[in-house]
């Protein structure tokens, strides 16, 4: 009775994480367009937690290309995968926490590597409005004051595991209590202000008239999320930026 | 041909060594970008070197090569990007390399943004005084920029063959976009929100200048450009 949970967990780590399925859902943007007050995100696939540099140095060793020393300056940007023991090995200590220093290209690439792909903002933003009980949580004061105290820890307390915390009502982890994550349109945040030097916010806009004018204003983390997204470059790695990845809805594509 | 499969061996050899999918730049491939896992470098190298060996035997310069070179490391020819030209031909975008590249993205219904941009490449293009150097705009708007609507714009502004005018996909687009560092989002109506980036590439296609919204940036432009070495055949 013992054995077959223990090889359970043998054949999850080695793996992936475990999918679940998010959605459908309307996601309201905090400077949207007109038109845009509402985007209806279509169900989809999406990790239980964040990739693991464990998960991630399985990766770089099928696909050396990948790996620290390798990747061209296109790809990644020069803090791509330090503090890695070697550019094969995280490190015992690192295998359960989220991979970090990764770019934006080496994110897409694990995902493809898995018929996935990044999550898009409005699927990640939809999985992120969600607590414990309820799908849309927004308005709830107890919700954000639990987003915000992420926030609030210092960063010297070092990275919880992926996957730690509790699960949202669709069973995702860690969307607000891990580290910052990859969408697949980052690119997308802020564009239309986009008068910035060298990835910093137009904070003129950004604190003053964008925080009146945004549709929900007590949301000061997903102030936090836009300002940080429309800081970067595809290259760009840092030591709290991560990712999952996410699929379409419908049936597993076959191996 | 001879000749530039010499000169382009080792520069695919080495992306396919540092790369994720490479295709080959001078291969008119059309497939999916960046999507498979890592190619082998091997089979990648071989593949591009037209006389390549045989199976089996070591890809010619292979043990040469400096490993992680930076100028081709940071090469945008090292994306896939199929497009498809104003002339309704598939076009293969490393068949630009070589020489100066001035790229950018637009979309054939933009009223005000990607009118001011064509002006400022023309401008760009008559100052620099020289017939060797390239333009590139991809559409952001993949859907609906067929090559009617990309040759449409390309007669409306009185464009000539130095000017490729392509759709891409839209995972194409969006590795475009973000080589370029171009911040764009596609509004409910149809229009983009979209940051007016020009990137100048050089013969391997490092980014040597880039301006965003250029009118003040064009001199620098056009500065870097002047230091740009002729095209090569």
């Amino acid at each position: 009775m013992l054995k077959t949970p223990v090889l359970l967990i043998v054949v999850v780590v080695a793996s992936a994480a475990p999918m679940r399925s998010v959605g459908p859902g309307v996601w309201r943007p905090l400077y949207p367009a007109e038109g845009e007050e509402a985007v209806a995100v279509p169900a989809f696939q999406l990790d239980e937690r964040t990739v693991t540099t464990r998960e991630f140095a399985a990766f770089v060793r099928a696909n050396p290309t990948w790996q620290r020393g390798a990747v061209g300056a296109l790809f990644a940007d020069e803090g791509y995968l330090t503090g890695w023991a070697s550019p094969t090995e995280p490190g015992e200590a690192l295998h359960a926490k989220p991979v970090t220093q990764v770019s934006w290209w080496a994110a897409r690439a694990y995902c493809s590597s898995r018929d996935a792909r990044l999550p898009t903002e409005a699927e990640w933003e939809l999985a992120g409005m969600a607590s414990a009980t309820t799908a849309d949580a927004t308005g709830d004061p107890a919700h954000l004051a639990t987003i915000l105290a992420w926030y609030s820890r210092p960063g010297r307390d070092g990275l919880p595991d992926a996957g730690s915390g509790p699960a949202n009502v669709w069973g995702i982890r860690g969307l607000h209590t891990g580290v910052w994550e990859w969408v697949d349109d980052y690119a997308s945040a802020l564009v239309s202000v986009d008068n910035r030097e060298d990835g910093a916010v137009d904070a003129s806009r950004f604190c003053g008239a964008g925080a009146v004018s945004a549709s929900i204003k007590e949301d000061y983390a997903a102030f936090m999320r836009i300002a940080f997204r429309s800081s970067l470059q595809a290259a760009s790695t840092t030591a709290n930026l991560g990712f999952r990845c996410a699929r379409d809805a419908g049936p597993e594509p076959q191996p | 041909m001879k000749r530039s499969t010499c000169l382009l061996g080792p520069l695919v050899l080495l992306l396919g060594c540092a790369t994720e999918p490479t295709p080959p730049p001078r291969e008119a491939e059309l497939t999916p970008a960046a999507t498979a896992p890592a190619a082998d470098p091997a089979a990648v190298a071989t593949a591009a070197v037209a006389d390549a060996p045989a199976d089996g035997e070591d890809p010619p310069c292979h043990t040469t090569l400096p490993a992680g070179d930076a100028v081709l490391g940071a090469s945008l020819y090292q994306l896939t990007l199929p497009l498809t030209a104003q002339d309704g031909a598939a076009r293969s975008w490393g068949d630009l390399s070589g020489g100066p590249v001035l790229a950018s993205m637009v979309y054939t219904s933009c009223t005000t943004a990607c009118p001011m941009i064509v002006s400022e490449l023309k401008t760009v293009l008559s100052r620099a005084g020289r017939d060797d150097v390239r333009v590139l705009l991809v559409s952001m708007d993949p859907e609906r920029d067929d090559p009617a609507a990309l040759a449409a714009m390309a007669e409306r502004h009185g464009l000539d063959d130095s000017w490729v005018i392509a759709r891409s996909t839209e995972d194409g687009v969006r590795q475009w976009s973000a080589a370029l560092g171009v911040r764009y989002r596609q509004l409910p109506d149809g229009q983009f929100n979209h940051s007016q980036v020009v990137a100048l590439l050089d013969a391997d296609g490092a980014i040597a200048a880039r301006a965003e919204g250029l009118g003040p940036q064009r001199d620098d432009v056009i500065a870097a450009l002047a230091k740009l070495p002729p095209r090569t055949p």
